[in-house]
């Protein structure tokens, strides 16, 4: 590698990394690395030397080995009817699904480039999209300053898959990182279903502008081929009547960081996110940081955190709202529920309010803990054993009411990663001190 | 011919940690019976309900309670759901983000499989359900919802009746099952309960009000004042109750005592 280069991969890794480390409290594995950033001297041009350093040590052993060919949202479901767009690094190996045999083209108005052009990847057109064939992108994904642009005309209607693949092939610095910028056009209705396949740690950058009365279901599911380090970044830019309606269901990772900053810019535009979190590795952090920012009256915003920790795990919700003078007759709405199931798990929840307008409608609530009691006497006098009565409770805690609303070709998939999340939960149960007399017995056919 | 009482109450003694509320209940339901639990409000009617379907808050002190053979005290609430033992609450509680279909097929297969029963297919299951929810609740749309969530406190005691019809259990309590139901409601549980009623069940039915027992006509009414039997007696004890008040009744019982 030449070593401008190795010094360029450096400065970005670090930079990537002090996202993650950003958040607060920091586990002390966490404190360790960041202080070894903070304090290391100018990066050296020589592989070896960066392999010394803990930080490369880290993320080597946060990457996992592939134990299968890569694996495909069309492994999922195979008759899957949507377009689909992976995106992946250069030299990286993409396998489909042998499902993915149909070569039924799927239109799609949707514009796709890359900045800066890049002759291996689509350019400047239409996308007709081919399972197998003309849909990949494959990018230098070391570089943030690498874009994918996006385009989606006015009243356009389109609902399509975005896969992420995070197995880098550059051996040196195991990392992958993508940026996207997608940009709705007017009256646009757009659901994207977005996915993250691999196993290095992954740093995704997305940054959204949506038009007038656009109108954007943005769903990010995981399950367990998500990398073990995840830095999801995410900006929207909302205008007038435009709405954007965001779910996450994280059910595994060590790391992961999804921070996300939303403009709610102009009069009458909504935004909405509803999460789920958990993770099946012990030492697990699942941190959320959310930036709401009203910038004009009559606009509308409500979150909705869940998750369950458990082991030596930590669940972080970090959530401002921020109310502008001019912002008046706003409605801001946030809640943050965390389950801590074993006693050496930790939660941290941060929910605060700056508002600066005078006529505004501002709630917000962290809760920490879940009264069981109640709930799990009635169940038992109706014949279910208690641990199976968990079970119940804390799948309904989690999935519920999540998710409302579901666009009709993501029916299969939603339901596919929800069905993935129980054995998670069914594990954290399982470990967990608090209900050490409760035994899971197998689930009924 | 059973010889043996289906249910069997011993001398009870139960309450809370630091509060005894029962005080000596003894009571038998023989199979096939139906009894009425009648009393003042704090007698303790709810807690005996609670504490014999084993609700943890309660403490039993002293005393016995056999379903057929079995001690039920030594069990869990699970394992007195799996006997038979069945209690509509008073206050159904909301089990939020937990779907009634897959609570009920949960409870009746845990059940089955706990007498050694096959599951029930889903199918079949979930045609039953319909079936009572469509009678009891007016539509099946309730079972896709989630357990009492956005019910009224009407539904709640329909779904409670829903749940008793399909799980068919041998004793059933219902804790104030007739309170805040409409005249309407009233007489489908009522018809609802008198579909189970055979002469091998029993019924505990816990009420305020005569009203539910014109409709049921038990067998023997007793009254519960604090935390003790103080009188049983046929259907005409529950008339003379609707007529005259606790308060009256309570007075002359207390009378020949207090003459001497």
């Amino acid at each position: 590698m030449q070593p401008e280069r190795t010094l360029r991969l450096i400065r970005q890794t670090r930079r990537q990394l002090h996202h993650l480390l950003q958040i607060e409290p920091l586990t002390p594995f966490q404190a360790e690395i960041r202080t070894l950033l903070e304090t290391l001297p100018p990066p050296s041009p020589r592989e070896e030397d960066w392999r010394r350093i803990p930080v490369w040590r880290w993320l080597t052993h946060l990457t996992e080995q592939p134990s299968s060919p890569n694996g495909s949202l069309l492994s999922i479901s195979p008759a899957l009817p949507l377009p689909t767009i992976v995106i992946t690094p250069r030299g990286a190996h993409w396998q489909d699904s042998p499902h993915a045999s149909t070569q039924q083209a799927l239109h799609t108005p949707v514009t796709l480039r890359t900045l800066p052009p890049d002759h291996n990847t689509l350019q400047n057109r239409n996308a007709l999209l081919f399972p197998e064939r003309d849909w990949l992108i494959a990018l230098n994904t070391l570089h943030l300053e690498h874009v994918i642009q996006m385009e989606i005309p006015d009243r356009a209607n389109v609902q399509l898959a975005l896969i992420w693949h995070a197995d880098s092939p550059q051996r040196a610095i195991p990392l992958t990182a993508y940026r996207l910028q997608l940009t709705v056009g007017k009256n646009a209705h757009v659901a994207i279903l977005e996915h993250i396949v691999g196993h290095h740690p992954a740093h995704i950058v997305i940054e959204a502008h949506l038009a007038k009365d656009a109108h954007v279901s943005w769903w990010h599911l995981s399950h367990t081929t998500t990398p073990p380090l995840l830095l999801h970044h995410l900006a929207v830019d909302i205008r007038e009547h435009a709405t954007w309606n965001e779910y996450l269901l994280n059910t595994t990772g060590n790391h992961v960081l999804f921070r996300r900053m939303l403009w709610l810019s102009e009069p009458n535009s909504q935004s909405q996110f509803t999460a789920r979190c958990l993770s099946d590795r012990p030492n697990a952090h699942l941190a959320l940081v959310t930036h709401l920012l009203h910038m004009a009256p009559t606009t509308t915003s409500n979150q909705e955190v869940r998750g369950v920790v458990g082991w030596h795990q930590t669940g972080t919700f970090q959530g401002r709202i921020f109310v502008h003078p001019r912002a008046q007759e706003t409605s801001a709405y946030q809640s943050a529920r965390w389950i801590p199931l074993s006693e050496h798990a930790t939660v941290h929840e941060l929910p605060q309010l700056e508002i600066l307008a005078d006529q505004v409608r501002c709630t917000h609530g962290a809760v920490t803990g879940f009264p069981t009691q109640p709930f799990l006497h009635y169940m038992r006098t109706r014949g279910i054993p208690e641990a199976q009565a968990y079970l119940l409770l804390f799948k309904g805690f989690l999935m519920g009411s999540f998710p409302e609303e579901v666009p009709k070709p993501f029916t299969a998939l939603i339901d596919h990663f929800q069905k993935q999340a129980l054995p998670t939960l069914k594990k954290l149960l399982e470990a967990s001190s608090l209900y050490a007399n409760a035994r899971i017995t197998p689930p009924n056919p | 011919m059973n010889q043996k009482p289906l249910l069997s109450i011993r001398n009870l003694h139960a309450g809370t940690e630091d509060h005894t509320i029962l005080k000596g209940v003894n009571l038998e339901i023989p199979h096939g019976e139906m009894h009425a639990l009648m009393g003042p409000n704090g007698s303790g009617k709810s807690t005996l309900a609670y504490v014999l379907a084993g609700h943890p808050e309660f403490q039993v002190f002293q005393g016995e309670v056999h379903l057929e053979e079995k001690n039920l005290l030594e069990l869990s609430p699970e394992e007195r759901a799996h006997l038979g033992l069945f209690l509509a609450f008073q206050h159904p509680v909301e089990l939020p983000g937990v779907s009634m279909i897959e609570f009920l097929r949960t409870a009746v297969n845990e059940t089955r499989a706990a007498q050694g029963k096959e599951p029930i297919p889903t199918t079949e299951l979930l045609k039953q359900i319909r079936t009572l929810a469509r009678e009891l609740l007016g539509s099946d749309e309730y079972i896709s919802r989630n357990v009492n969530e956005g019910f009224s406190g009407g539904e709640r005691k329909r779904n409670e009746i829903l749940q008793m019809l399909l799980l068919q259990p041998k004793m059933i309590i219902l804790d104030e099952t007739d309170s805040g139901l409409d005249i309407d409601g009233l007489k489908l549980i009522a018809r609802a309960v008198e579909r189970l009623r055979d002469n091998q069940r029993g019924f505990l039915v816990i009420t305020h009000y005569y009203r539910i027992l014109e409709f049921l006509k038990p067998d023997r009414v007793h009254l519960l004042v604090d935390g003790k039997i103080v009188a049983s007696g046929t259907y005409e004890l529950a008339v003379e109750v609707e007529r005259r008040g606790y308060e009256a009744i309570l007075q002359d019982l207390h009378a020949p005592t207090e003459s001497r």
